[in-house]
This record gives structure tokens, C-alpha cells and sequence, in this order.
């Protein structure tokens, strides 16, 4: 897989790579744009918008701040279900927690559903090291896993694939006289994922949420592979990050709302699966046997971070990708990293700790477009300047990033200055990119581009235009 | 690591002990004017058909069971699955079309079925809990005669319902399948399996061309009597 090689490199490396892809730049701003507007279509129509985003805030933070009772009700339900709880306090016991089930079930071969907690811990690679067959089965991870590469966007982690790509990948799996029409492409890999179900022994899901009072884990999905995953082989593993609680039912009604209006635009998702334990002892299909995995892996340490613990209120819709001018131009692979765009730029440092994905905060442009498309209202741009300042105060970033941060440091004193400098930001939301090449303006992505060797710089560098708008003058002129 | 460890490193992060309840909280669930909202049976059914028409569902209605038993027996006969599938006798069917399903040669969800018995039905004939006129979904819940497998794995699902089944929100499906279910000793239970279905299944993944039944049913027909 890509994520392990890519750390060597650096995000503008990668970023310069992307930009070359004219295919894939283009297919990441026609789905970006696509999923925008549908967005905004569905939440206008839907009406008070923003009195559900604010229900949605709401309810997580108060979910994170009593996270340790609303997770211990929840793993106490899940147990007198008949579930199997683990805690896993980071990758590796996570890992360690899959194996043993893999081995005591003598499992062959698993089939998986989406899920941005298996890609954190890296369970294909160790599986498939055990000689245990692994199938994506969602149909963009299916691609994507025969292209051996890594999910470019968390809804459409194949956005960077062409249909002629795709049969020539289906090919090599078998397919015979395949044309490039969506509906053939699609037959095949319904045939093909169909034979995958029956014949696996397990099943593995991620889970978009538990439910506290009755220990439910609630999957939301369009295409209905996570219904396969986890109702026919007899065994089902769900690993879940720790903090992806709501305590009531009443809770998810605003969630099943939030979720998919923000993700895709769509009104209501295709399938929202709630399972609660394994199958009852009369029932004759559904998991004999459920594993819950419950991971920290570096979550716990944003909580009481007065910076950062928002960042555990994310319900993983992918919307702040949508709308991120810095995302729209590089695609998901830029970030060299399992969560890409802000909320990506966000949490992979903070979930790594130490140096490896240092540069990421620097990948946007703090134009504040990410917070105001998330369903639960998380101050994305506010983190990317704390923990730029961090990186700086721990001395990760390089000699020339810190000589390109100095100027960053004294904007980012003193909160008055900040909000200039965002409300400035916000009037250069045109486009970033002009032949191929980055053209950015403004003051965080300039020094990124200025401090990397990237070509075209801006005629106006942030901090030629910076006494100017201290006198009150307009970053437009 | 173990559980206690796990939670008390969560809770003294947060300035909490673990035997402590949470904070009490303002706000809980949906909004206000979204639950207070009230809507006439006939309001329901006209929602919901216009949501689940949508959603590339397909809606008919009939005032009779004879006269939707007709159309079933007519609907299959057009379809031509090679193979039926449908709930057992005894599931909550909210009408009776066991005569027709018969006369089809159904398979029924049995004991001793598995998905692999189901793999081959084209078509699965069920009823189900509820309906959600707000978003057009069918809530299907699981059961010794009433298998996941039967409407997850065909390509053509055709439900039965009767219009009293339309709840409007989400939330009032999640209250009474709340209350509605308590096993003997006292206890929620909720199915296993409790399945909000929301049109045909849909995929976007090749070249954001929207593709039907990728992996379920890429027809949902819904048979409704008054
Ligand atoms: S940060 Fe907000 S917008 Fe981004 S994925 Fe998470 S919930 Fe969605």
C-alpha cells in the first residue's frame, strides 16, 4: 500500500505529483463540486440547517466530554448482548485482538466493508501476511485494492479512477468481453463480490456509531456490501474508534440527518443498518459470533486539550474535503495519510504524535470553508493555526518553514490579527491553481509553496500585503 | 488492554471518575419543531410515496387485499424470477398473500436456511415494521421466520405494507421499537438486525456514474394497502 512508502516524501512532493494527474485533478473538482452542490441543494430544502448543526455539536460534545460513561454503557450493553468487547489502546493490540479471532475461527478468507479505522491499523497488510485473503467490497475500496493504491476521499475512495482503468483492473480479476458502461462494470462486481460473501468466514466493518443505552452499532452505507459483510459469514468483527458513541437512539435521528445530507447531499442514506448482538438463539442467519474492537490509538490525548478535543466530535462525513480549495487541487493521496483534506491535516498528526505528518497543517490555506460545511461545527481552521504553533514550538518544523513561520507566529498572537487574516483569507477563495501550477496568495500557503520550491508564486506575497491591511486596506486590491 | 485501565484513562483526561453519571444535558435528540410536526395518515402515505419515488422506489396502492394479492400474483408473473424467496408463514406479515406465494412455489425462511440457500432468489417477497414518510424508508426487522437474507441478497424486493405502518420521523420508529420490545426478564431487546432501507442500492464509484444493485436489490417495489 502507498501510505507506508509515501512518509518519505513530503505532502508538497506528493502534492506536485497530483497536480501532474490533469485526470485526476479534474475528477477530484467534478466530484467536489458535484457533492457541494447537492449538498446544498438537500440542506436548503431541508430548511434550519443551522439549528441541526448546532443540535449535532451539541450532542457530540457532550458525548466526548462523559465519553467514559457513555462507552462503558455501551461495551456493558454490547456484553449482555452476547458481543465479544476488546480495547485496544493503540494499532497493535488492535491488530493483535483481529488475530486471535482470525486464528481461533481457522479463518481463510475475510471480506470487508469501507472503513477508515481498518486503513488507521493497517489490518490488510498484517492479515494478508498471515496467508489470510482479504476483499474490499465496497465497490470503489474493490478497485482500488486490485490497483494495490489507498482511498483518495472518504466517501469516493476511488475518485481518482477512470472507467478504462477500472475494466482493465476487472480484467485481471477474470472478467471476459467487459465494456466500459457503468451498468457491465457494475455486473461484474456484484457476480464477483457475491461468490466473496458466501465464502468468507468473516466479516469486517467499521461502524459510523454505538448506540449507549442499547449497546446497537448503527452502519451507514449506500451500495448494502456492509449488510453482506456482517449478516453471512458467522462471524463479525467491527473495529471502532472509541469516541464514535452517541448515548441515545433520540441522538442518532439528528446524525442520520447530518451524516448523509453533508456527505453526498443525499436526503437520507440507502441503508442504515443497527445490529444489536449476534443473532438470537431462534434466528437463522446474522453472526454467531460479534467482536468489537474499541481503539485509542492516540484519540484519548486530545481529550481535556481545550485545543483539540473537538476534533473527536467528527462523524467522518468527508464535507470539509468538499469544500477545500487546498483538497480540490492535490486529491487524497497528497496527504500521505489514512484521513485526508482538513479534518485529515487535523487528526494525523494529532493521532501520530512526533514529526511524521508535521508538514500536513501546512496543507490549507485557513480560509475557514471547512468549518463552515461541518455537520457538527468544528473549528478545523482554529486547530490547523494551534497546531501549526505547536509544530513550530517543538521545533519539528524545517529551517526554512521556520524562517517562513516567523511571520505566522506574530499573526497568530494575537486573535484580533488572526481574524483579519482569516476574514482576508476568505475573500481569496478563487482559484488557487492557474496553468498547472499553484498560485496561491495568501499568507499560510504562501510560505508552504515559498519555503518548498513550488513554481508560480503569488505576485503579492501575504507579507508584502500585510502593513497595508493592518491600516484597515482590502486584500483584493 | 483491559476495560477499567481503558476508561479511567479516558475519564481522568476528561476530570472525571468513572463512577461518576455524565453532566446533565439541555439537548437531546432532534429539534423541537421537527418532533412537534403532525401529519394526517393520508399525509403520511403521500409523503412517503413521494420520498420513496424519489429514491428510484416504486409505489403502488390498493384498498383491497384481494386486489393486491391480484397485482402480485401479476407482478411476478412479469418478473419470471427463476426463483421466489419470501418470509416465513408465520413472520408479521401485514397482509396475507400466503395463497399466492404458494402457487409461486416461494422459498421460505425456515430453520436450517442460511444466505447460501437464498443466494440464488431473484425476487423476495416480505413485509415489513415500519415506514418512514420523511425520508421514504422501509424498516425491516429480523426474526426467526423473518431472515435478513431474504431481502438483502435478491435483486428484486417487493414489500407489503399497510398505510397505518407510516410513522412521519425517524425517531418515532427508534421510541416504539424502544418500548415496543422487552424481553421476559424485563430488559430491552431489540432484533438483531433492525435494517432502514431507503430505496434500491446505489453506487457512485465509477466516474460519479450512479450505478443500481451493485450489491443489493436494484428494485424496491412497495405493495401498500389502505
Ligand atoms: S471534520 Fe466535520 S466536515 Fe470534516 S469529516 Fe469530520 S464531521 Fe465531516
Amino acid at each position: 500500500m502507498t501510505n507506508a512508502s509515501e512518509h518519505s516524501t513530503t505532502v508538497l512532493k506528493r502534492a506536485e505529483m497530483a497536480m501532474q494527474d490533469e485526470f485526476l485533478r479534474k475528477a477530484v473538482r467534478f466530484t467536489t463540486d458535484r457533492l457541494r452542490n447537492k449538498k446544498q441543494t438537500v440542506t436548503a430544502s431541508f430548511g434550519h440547517w443551522e439549528a441541526w448543526r448546532e443540535r449535532g455539536e451539541a450532542i457530540r460534545a457532550h458525548t466526548i466530554a462523559n465519553l467514559d460513561f457513555y462507552l462503558g454503557q455501551f461495551a456493558d450493553n454490547l456484553e449482555k448482548q452476547g458481543a465479544h468487547v476488546h480495547f485496544a489502546h493503540d494499532a497493535a493490540e488492535a491488530v493483535t485482538a483481529v488475530r486471535e479471532v482470525v486464528r481461533e475461527k481457522g479463518a481463510k478468507q475475510i471480506v470487508k466493508s469501507k472503513s477508515m479505522v481498518s486503513e488507521e491499523i493497517h489490518i490488510n497488510q498484517h492479515l494478508e501476511a498471515d496467508g489470510v485473503r482479504v476483499i474490499e467490497t465496497d465497490l470503489g475500496e474493490y478497485i482500488i485494492q486490485l490497483a494495490h493504491e489507498a482511498p483518495s476521499h472518504i466517501i469516493i475512495p476511488a475518485i481518482h479512477k477512470n472507467r478504462e482503468q477500472i475494466r482493465a483492473l476487472f480484467e485481471a480479476d477474470g472478467a471476459k468481453n467487459l465494456s466500459t458502461e457503468t451498468r457491465d462494470l457494475t455486473a461484474f462486481a456484484r457476480h464477483r463480490l457475491r461468490e466473496a460473501f458466501l465464502a468468507a468466514d468473516i466479516g469486517i466493518t467499521g461502524c459510523n456509531f454505538g448506540i449507549a443505552e442499547t449497546g446497537s452499532m448503527v452502519l451507514f452505507t449506500n451500495e448494502g456490501n456492509a449488510d453482506m459483510v456482517m449478516n453471512i459469514p458467522k462471524t463479525h468483527i467491527v473495529v471502532m474508534g472509541m469516541e464514535r458513541i452517541l448515548p441515545t437512539l433520540s441522538d442518532l435521528e439528528v446524525m442520520a440527518h447530518l451524516l448523509p445530507k453533508s456527505a453526498t447531499g443525499q436526503n437520507v442514506i440507502t441503508y442504515m443498518s443497527m445490529i444489536t448482538g449476534p443473532r438470537r438463539s431462534l434466528d437463522h442467519d446474522g453472526p454467531t459470533d460479534l467482536h468489537v474492537i474499541i481503539l485509542d490509538n492516540g484519540r484519548s490525548r486530545q481529550l481535556g486539550d481545550a485545543q483539540f478535543q473537538a476534533v473527536l466530535h467528527c462523524i467522518r462525513c468527508g464535507a470539509c474535503l468538499n469544500v477545500c480549495p487546498v483538497y480540490r487541487q492535490i486529491g487524497g493521496h497528497a496527504y500521505g495519510a489514512v484521513y485526508p483534506g482538513p479534518i485529515g491535516a487535523v487528526l494525523s498528526p494529532l493521532l501520530n504524535g512526533g514529526e511524521q505528518y508535521s508538514d500536513l497543517p501546512y496543507a490549507s490555506s485557513l480560509c475557514g470553508a471547512c468549518y463552515e460545511a461541518c455537520p457538527v461545527r468544528i473549528p478545523l481552521h482554529d486547530m490547523l493555526v494551534h497546531e501549526r504553533q505547536r509544530q513550530v514550538q517543538k521545533g519539528h518544523g524545517k529551517p526554512l518553514e521556520q524562517l517562513a513561520m516567523k511571520g505566522y507566529r506574530q499573526m497568530f498572537a494575537k486573535p484580533g490579527r488572526y481574524r483579519l487574516a482569516v476574514r482576508m483569507a476568505r475573500s481569496f477563495q478563487g482559484p488557487l491553481v492557474h496553468n498547472g501550477k499553484i498560485r496561491a496568495r495568501i499568507g499560510p500557503l504562501g510560505g508552504w509553496t515559498a519555503s518548498r520550491d513550488f513554481p508560480a508564486l503569488a505576485k503579492r506575497s501575504f507579507r508584502d500585503l500585510w502593513p497595508h491591511l493592518e491600516n484597515g486596506g482590502d486584500a483584493d486590491e | 488492554m483491559n476495560k477499567t485501565t481503558f476508561l479511567t484513562n479516558i475519564a481522568s483526561r476528561l476530570g472525571r471518575t468513572t463512577t461518576q453519571s455524565p453532566n446533565p444535558r439541555q439537548i437531546v435528540g432532534a429539534p423541537e419543531f421537527w418532533i412537534h410536526r403532525q401529519k394526517s395518515e393520508a399525509e403520511r402515505v403521500a409523503l412517503f410515496r413521494e420520498q420513496f419515488e424519489a429514491l428510484g422506489g416504486e409505489f403502488e396502492q390498493f384498498s383491497t387485499e384481494s386486489a393486491l394479492s391480484t397485482r402480485l400474483a401479476e407482478l411476478l408473473d412479469d418478473l419470471a424470477p427463476q426463483q421466489i424467496g419470501a418470509w416465513g408463514p408465520h413472520a408479521a406479515w401485514p397482509v396475507n398473500v400466503e395463497d399466492v406465494l404458494t402457487s409461486y412455489h416461494a422459498l421460505r425462511w425456515a430453520p436450517g436456511m442460511t444466505p447460501h440457500a437464498f443466494a440464488n432468489v431473484q425476487a423476495s417477497v416480505t413485509g415489513c415494521a415500519y415506514a418512514i414518510a420523511d425520508t421514504g424508508s422501509i424498516v425491516m426487522t429480523s426474526g426467526p421466520e423473518q431472515g435478513r437474507s431474504v431481502h438483502i441478497m435478491p435483486l428484486i424486493h417487493i414489500v407489503l405494507m399497510r398505510a397505518h405502518q407510516i410513522r412521519l420521523r425517524l425517531g418515532e420508529v427508534f421510541d416504539e421499537v424502544k418500548s415496543g420490545l422487552r424481553s421476559s426478564d424485563g430488559h430491552h431487546e431489540l432484533p438483531a438486525s433492525v435494517h432502514f432501507v431507503s430505496g434500491p442500492s446505489r453506487s457512485s464509484d465509477i466516474e460519479n456514474d450512479q450505478s443500481i444493485g451493485v450489491h443489493g436489490p436494484a428494485r424496491v417495489i412497495v405493495l401498500l394497502l389502505e
